[in-house]
Formats: structure tokens, C-alpha cells, sequence
């Protein structure tokens, strides 16, 4: 590769992009400069075999890069205009005009004058409006249809682009980049006209949103990285570990409607795994917002396979780009809030969990409590009643005990008057008294004739026995 | 993805713990507890995820834009 080339290369690469007002890459991509510096091509055809350089950028770099490769080639090429009698070729002239003409990059304003579509492009005029001037325009349908006007005959359109001269034919045209409407007045009937046909197509409809999910942290933010929106959605946003795929895109004037459109369309290419595209700028007037009212973004947004929420301000008229998102806010800060607010309200339900969980865990503890106490109280109650009880057994023994001898006493006393009244019926007690026992034999005599004469009896008295003979 | 789909699954779990304690008249203690056990496992969980971290930002790199036209 021809680093020296390449250096020169990024140079102009780079002092483009200043004078464009683009970021470089936009300009051409890196690699494609690699691969020029590799090929070294020398005319506008070798050129266009490089990928990455269509028709498009052929017009408008083509000369300029040329000029470098062929600078690069041989000193002889070298278009020294302070050279007067330098003799251009007629194509070698054409380059050198359109070059110079591509400079001219400027927005146009006037009537539209015969329409010529052709198959991918379309020729038009743009006359003044005071004097009868004009000029040849020329524009690819592909930008036609992103510009989403509608060209009629005798409207006043802006028109933004370069002039440039079509060698073949040889005549000079405006290459328009995009068509815009002038005047509030035709922005408002454009949005009307717009809102209307897509309302009727259904494309606001409730039932086509789909929600932007809960917990949603891979984000892909779509807006400029100048202006206060990408600070005011990023400051906003909680930290719960987002993930912010950052899409810098012009935000302002029609012409940011190409940013917006392949912004779109390059998540859902490149990155589909995305849980929501975020799209935001702070508040504008009708013009200011044309891109957010341009149909082709809003058709764009309305087939996105992942979800869009959307924060554009707006003065008035909701643009046409929120109303068909699938969730819009009102500002970049509150779509910062309405992405955090699931996050915030599961702080909010563990929390409100754990405390119900705590107040039934308690719950449960207190029961226990409560048969704790429950069987204490039963405890005592036994135990008291064992007190009681044994309290009872030691009144019964007692009272036994007291009944018992009360009992024996009686005995003792009735044993004692028994022994009396023994002691008083004794008979020797009569034996005492002067009485006699008389008995025959051990018995008794009781009557005379007991005894017969002869016989022997035994006479007891008090102090002893008398033999006695019966006469 | 599966992180989010957990915090999801986690705080419907948590509901469902606390409609059934409030379905409940008289609470199982030895059911409760087991509950409150899985609950607490859950809370646990969804505070890990619910933790500050720090938002990553990054510009995308739009060098093969061109071929998204296609």
C-alpha cells in the first residue's frame, strides 16, 4: 500500500469533512481509503470497482480523489490553474468544473416547474418566483422518497444539494439531495395531509405498540451528540448497568431525516438483541422537526422489530415520528424516567415483599408465642394442681390419722369398761363380799340336789378352799 | 437476558408468596416458614440485580453503513 498516498488521502479525507460539516467517516469510511491507496486508481471508472464508492460518491469525491491518485501517479497530471495556457481536454475541463462546483453545496429556494420522473431518478425545474430564472434539477428516487414531499407543479419547494454539469449531455444541474417544504404554513397542511393518511392506515393505532419491556437495559439512543438531549436522557437514566449503544445522528432540519432513517434501520440490522431504540431531541418548531415528520422515518419506525420509545419535544404538533413509536414521552429526560421506572418500582416490591414477609413471619412467631404461653399456663395448672392435691393426701392422712385414734382411743375405753364390768361380775369378787362357791367335781352346785349326802364339795372363798363333807 | 427474565421471574415469585399468605386463614406454620425461606431467597436475588452499577456508553461504529442501504 502507498502509505504516502494514504496520509494524503486522510488529509483531504479530513479537511472535507471540516468544510462539509460531517464527520469524517461520512465522508469516506477508512477502508475505503485503504483500498484506494492500495489500488491507486486512475479514472472514474477504476474507481467504482472500488467497494464502497457508488455513483453517488463518485459525483461528489470522484474528482477530488482522482486528482490525489493521479497527483500520486505522475507529476505531468498536475492542473496548475495559474498555468493560462494550460489546454484542457473537454472531460479533464468538466472534472475541473464540477470540482470546483461541488463547492457550491447550497439550499435553493423556489416554484417547481415540469416534472420528469424517470425509473430510479427524476428531472425537474426550479424557477424564481419573481423574475422567470431557472434551474435544471435532478434527483435519485431514493432521496425523493426519503424527502417525502410530493412535488407538484408551482409549489414552493427548498431544495438542498450542489450543482453539477452531466458530461454526457453536457447540460448543468442541481443534484437536490432532498426537497423541503417553505413556510410554516405548508409544513402544517404537509403534516395534516401526512398525519391523516397515516392515522388511516392505522399506523398510530394502540394495538400496534408493543411495550417497551420491563427491565429494559441495552438501549440503543439515537440523536445528535451536540445539544442538550443526549445529556439530558443520559443523566436521567439510573444506574442499573445500561448498556448504551450511542447512534450519533443529525437531529435539526430536513436533512437529518437520512440519519434518522439509517439509524433505524442499522439496530435492527446490526444489533436486533437490543431491548429498546430510544429516540430524542428537545423541543422544536415544525421546521426545526421536519425530519421527525418526514414519512419515510415514520414508516421506518413503524416496522422496527425492536421497540421505540420516543422523547421529541415538540412546540405544538406532536411529531408524526413520536406519534407512531411505541411509546412516546414528551421529553429526552422522560424517556430517561420512563426506562428507569421499572427499575425503581422493583426496589420498591422486594421491599414491600420482604416487609409482608417479615409482618407473616411474625405472625408465625407470635402464634408460637401464643402456644408457648398456652402451655405454660397448662404447666401451671398441673403443677398446681399436684400442690393442691398433695396438700389433700396430707389433710386425708391427717384426718385418718385423727379419726384412727380417735378410734383406738374408744377402744382403750370401752376395753377399759368392759374390764370393769369383767371386774365386776368376777365371782371371786363375791367371794370377797362373803359369799361361798361351792362345786362338786369342778361344777357349780347350784341346788340342794346337786349334792348327795356323803358327797364331798369344794367351798372356795375369798382367800381359799374348804373340803367339805355333806352330812 | 437472563439476568432481567430472573428479576421478572423473582418478583412474580414474590408476589405469588405473599397472595399466598394472604389467601391463608390460619397460616401452616411449618408451610410458612418454608415460604417466607424461599421468599427471603428471592429478595436476596433481586437485590443482587438491583444493585448501582455504573451505565456503560458507547458510540457505534457506523463504518459499513453503506451496506445497510442494501
Amino acid at each position: 500500500m502507498d502509505q504516502s498516498l494514504l496520509e494524503k488521502l486522510k488529509k483531504w479525507q479530513a479537511d472535507r469533512a471540516r468544510r462539509d460539516n460531517l464527520e469524517a467517516y461520512r465522508v469516506l469510511p477508512y477502508s475505503v481509503l485503504e483500498e484506494i491507496a492500495r489500488r491507486v486508481p486512475q479514472s472514474p471508472e477504476e474507481l467504482l470497482e472500488i467497494k464502497g464508492i457508488k455513483e453517488k460518491k463518485l459525483a461528489k469525491y470522484g474528482n477530488d480523489i482522482l486528482l490525489i491518485t493521479r497527483d500520486d501517479g505522475g507529476e505531468e497530471m498536475v492542473i496548475d490553474l495559474d498555468k493560462q495556457d494550460k489546454i484542457f481536454e473537454v472531460s479533464e475541463y468538466l472534472d475541473l468544473l464540477n470540482e470546483s462546483l461541488a463547492n457550491l453545496e447550497a439550499r435553493v429556494k423556489g416554484e417547481v416547474s415540469s416534472i420528469d420522473m424517470r425509473g430510479n431518478y427524476i428531472f425537474f425545474g426550479l424557477k424564481d418566483k419573481s423574475d422567470e430564472s431557472l434551474i435544471s434539477c435532478f434527483i435519485w428516487r431514493n432521496d425523493f422518497e426519503t424527502s417525502g414531499v410530493n412535488l407538484e407543479e408551482g409549489m414552493e419547494v427548498m431544495l438542498w444539494g450542489y450543482p453539477n454539469v452531466y458530461k454526457p449531455g453536457g447540460r448543468l444541474s442541481f443534484q437536490t439531495k432532498i426537497i423541503e417544504l417553505v413556510g410554516e404554513g405548508a409544513l402544517k397542511k404537509a403534516y395534516d395531509e401526512l398525519k391523516n393518511k397515516l392515522e388511516s392506515e392505522g399506523l398510530f393505532a394502540p394495538e400496534r405498540k408493543r411495550a417497551i419491556p420491563s427491565f429494559s437495559h441495552k438501549i440503543g439512543l439515537i440523536t445528535s451528540h451536540r445539544g442538550a438531549a443526549i445529556g439530558d436522557f443520559t443523566s436521567n437514566l439510573v444506574s442499573y448497568g445500561f448498556e448504551i449503544k450511542f447512534y450519533d445522528s443529525r437531529v435539526e432540519g430536513k436533512q437529518a431525516v437520512f440519519d434518522l432513517v439509517k439509524a433505524v434501520k442499522w439496530f435492527n440490522k446490526k444489533m436486533p438483541e437490543l431491548d429498546a431504540l430510544v429516540l430524542v431531541r428537545g423541543g422544536g418548531s415544525l421546521e426545526s422537526l421536519q425530519a421527525f415528520n418526514t414519512e419515510s422515518l415514520v414508516r421506518e419506525i413503524a416496522n422496527s422489530k425492536i421497540p421505540i420509545l420516543a422523547g421529541i419535544g415538540h412546540e405544538k404538533d406532536i411529531s408524526l415520528a413520536a406519534l407512531v413509536s411505541d411509546k412516546m414521552v414528551s421529553t429526552p429526560t422522560a424517556a430517561a424516567m420512563e426506562l428507569s421506572k421499572s427499575w425503581n418500582e422493583a426496589i420498591y416490591k422486594v421491599d414491600e415483599a420482604e416487609r409482608n414477609l417479615l409482618s407473616y413471619l411474625s405472625e408465625i412467631f407470635e402464634r408460637f408465642e401464643k402456644a408457648k404461653n398456652a402451655l405454660h399456663r397448662e404447666f401451671e395448672k398441673i403443677g398446681q394442681s399436684i400442690f393442691y392435691g398433695r396438700d389433700k393426701i396430707e389433710m386425708a392422712i391427717k384426718n385418718i390419722y385423727s379419726s384412727f385414734s380417735r378410734l383406738l382411743l374408744n377402744i382403750k375405753e370401752q376395753i377399759r369398761i368392759a374390764e370393769n364390768q369383767i371386774k365386776l361380775s368376777n365371782p371371786e369378787r363375791q367371794l370377797r363380799l362373803g359369799y361361798s362357791l361351792v362345786s362338786i367335781g369342778g361344777r357349780i352346785v347350784r341346788r340342794v340336789k346337786d349334792v348327795r349326802v356323803g358327797e364331798e364339795v369344794d367351798v372356795k372363798v375369798s382367800d381359799g378352799e374348804l373340803k367339805s363333807k355333806i352330812l | 437476558m437472563a439476568k432481567e427474565t430472573n428479576l421478572t421471574e423473582s418478583l412474580k415469585k414474590l408476589e405469588e408468596i405473599v397472595e399466598w399468605f394472604e389467601d391463608q386463614g390460619e397460616v401452616d406454620v411449618e408451610k410458612g416458614i418454608e415460604k417466607v425461606k424461599e421468599g427471603v431467597k428471592l429478595i436476596k436475588a433481586s437485590r443482587e440485580r438491583l444493585k448501582k452499577v455504573e451505565n456503560e456508553f458507547e458510540e457505534v461504529k457506523k463504518e459499513l453503513e453503506e451496506e445497510v442501504d442494501k
